[in-house]
């Protein structure tokens, strides 16, 4: 009987975990685009993003942003406004809260500035961006910059981040892992997948 | 509604309660705590300091303080100037967090946010936190507020446990009120004698005492620019009534006499770049409202001008509503013209001619700023700007 409750307990958790295994080799995202991973990962959707990760999320990730949409928010979670009482709204008592938005007409300073303001919130803690530099994604002309910051854990992490606005969408591809291990560990493996992005109706 | 057996039991358990008491000592009427203290191992005090000795251990190792030797120099003189003989017994420590607050902590741990540092004008606004946080320190009050709700939750263990019947309900339910209602007068009674020792601390090393209540009208005014109208619940709220401080502190400034040697203001000297970091945090925030009385009145007090009018650009630029953008480019111009602009001033400029269509003004202020920052670590973007690609 114990041997069943067990059983029973263990499929239960398994059902639970959100993870799939993402064998290694080419991987498509549903009207996006598609890239090539030189080892398996784990994938599990959170909000409108595709989060992959070898050993947990706390540890490293790495997570796509596909075809942001002008006025939206790189998550929907991170969209106060939409969570507004209408009531509220309606009689003017707006809460102070803003939401840090996509736009189409932004460079590229503007929305490494909004990576870093959106990863604050996600975070709480601040978030730090550096080397803004031209990159390609997906043989569109693009950028890349370097991210960093110590989350409530108290770990120090590091990423990176590449994306490029193309027909006024955002397509943003970012890896980050805890800075004294992870991120060295995966980081080669990472710039291959992200390097690999071709866009949809490219093949 | 009770019977003599249950009342007899509960009767007990409140006496076991009593007894227990004693052997901590009481939660009120302690004497302030003398220069150099340990409690005593056996007592509850000595638990409380543990508990806070390794919170304190993880604060000195955190990736999240900072650790700027010019800050931390002051503030460590502040402290002493403020607490005089007990200056070996408190170590403040100062944390990057973007939200007004300072703690002292029992064992004399002080704990000095980033939003506090980013929202005090002068020396003297910090001396008036850090005194009232000493003033906790000196009085125990956490060791006062311990007792007390133990105290407290013991009395509403006995009705939420030993009561029965029609009424017991409504009676554990008052029980519950009147328990809340007694910790939150008890705490608020702490604020306000900490907000008058405060006041003498700092006034006493020579610091403007109009400060205490300066302070917290910045705060009133955030708040009321946020739309968050002063809430004050008689059950619930720990702390006075802004209004209360500021009146009370107000009052207790006017009856205190000149300064004899007033105290020096190093605290925008010391700050320095850390300041415009700190803005960054607080733009973050996401409260527009905010964040803008707060940069609006370090512009007009003269406070980092290009900082704060760079932020203020920022803050209007990521909002991005009818006539923001506008607002966010007068305000980068405006950085530009002071006297120690942020070289972010100038790409901001840059950045919003650019997506104008402005090219030729855009790379006027994108080689503006490369002047002042030629080793930024963007200049590869920015070159790309300035090469027509």
């Amino acid at each position: 009987m114990i041997r069943l409750v067990s059983l029973l307990l263990l499929l239960l958790a398994a059902g639970c975990t959100p993870y799939r295994l993402i064998p290694a080799g080419k991987v498509e995202f549903t009207d996006h685009g598609s890239v090539e991973t030189p080892i398996d990962w784990n994938w599990r959707p959170i909000d409108t993003v595709h989060t992959w990760t070898l050993d947990g999320p706390n540890l490293q990730e790495m997570l796509f942003h596909l075809g942001i949409e002008d006025g939206k928010t790189l998550m929907n979670a991170l969209d106060v406004e939409s969570g507004f009482n209408p009531l509220l709204v309606w009689f003017g008592k707006v809460p102070d809260e803003v939401s840090f938005r996509f736009h189409k007409r932004m460079t590229e300073h503007e929305i490494m500035d909004l990576f870093t303001a959106s990863m604050s919130k996600i975070t709480e803690s601040p978030v730090v961006a550096s080397g803004l530099m031209p990159a390609d994604l997906g043989g569109h002309q693009g950028f890349r910059f370097d991210y960093a910051f110590v989350g409530k854990d108290e770990v120090r992490r590091r990423g990176f981040a590449v994306g490029a606005v193309v027909k006024d969408k955002l397509y943003l591809i970012h890896y980050v892992g805890t800075a004294l291990y992870h991120y060295d560990r995966n980081r080669a493996d990472a710039e291959r997948v992200a390097a690999s992005f071709v866009f949809a109706g490219k093949d | 509604m009770i019977s003599r057996r249950t009342f007899s039991a509960g009767l007990l358990a409140c006496l076991g309660g009593c007894a227990t008491h004693h052997e901590s000592g009481p939660s009120s009427d302690l004497p302030d705590i003398g220069a150099g203290y340990r409690p005593d191992p056996k007592s509850d005090e000595a638990g409380l300091w543990l508990k806070l000795d390794k919170v304190e251990q993880n604060q000195r190792r955190s990736p999240g303080r900072i650790r700027d030797k010019p800050i931390n120099d002051l503030v460590q003189d502040m402290v002493c100037r403020l607490a005089g003989a007990y200056c070996p017994d408190l170590r403040p420590y100062v944390i990057r967090v973007p939200a007004f607050n300072a703690t002292c902590a029992p064992n004399g741990m002080i704990s000095i946010w980033s939003g506090l540092l980013l929202r005090c004008h002068s020396e003297s606004q910090l001396a008036a936190v850090l005194g009232h946080e000493i003033g906790h320190y000196l009085k125990r009050h956490s060791l006062q507020r311990l007792r007390n709700s133990r105290e407290l939750d013991d009395f509403a263990a006995f009705f939420q446990f030993q009561l029965q019947g029609p009424a017991a309900g409504l009676i554990r339910g008052l029980s519950q009120d009147i328990t809340q209602a007694s910790k939150s007068m008890f705490s608020r009674d702490h604020e306000r004698e900490a907000d008058a020792l405060g006041l003498a601390l700092m006034a006493d090393a020579g610091y403007a005492p109009a400060a205490c209540a300066d302070i917290w009208r910045h705060i009133k005014a955030e708040d009321a620019a946020g739309g968050e109208s002063e809430r004050f619940d008689f059950f619930l709220s720990t702390h006075p009534a802004t209004t209360e401080r500021i009146d009370n502190l107000d009052e207790l400034a006017r009856r205190r006499p000149p300064a004899a040697r007033p105290a020096p203001d190093r605290l925008n000297a010391a700050l320095g770049p850390l300041r415009r970091s700190f803005m960054a945090d607080e733009i973050n925030q996401g409260h527009f409202k905010r964040t803008d009385n707060l940069l609006t009145r370090l512009i007009g007090d003269g406070i980092d001008p290009g900082g704060a009018l760079f932020y203020r650009g920022e803050l209007y630029r990521r909002r991005n509503r009818d006539g923001d953008e506008a607002i966010a480019l007068g305000n980068y111009h405006d950085a530009c013209e002071t006297a120690d602009p942020p070289a972010e001033a100038f790409r901001g400029v840059g950045t919003i001619r650019w997506r104008r269509g402005e090219t030729e003004l855009a790379r006027e202020y994108f080689r503006r700023y490369l002047r002042v920052a030629p080793n930024a670590d963007d200049g590869d973007m920015i070159r790309k700007y300035l090469s027509g690609a």
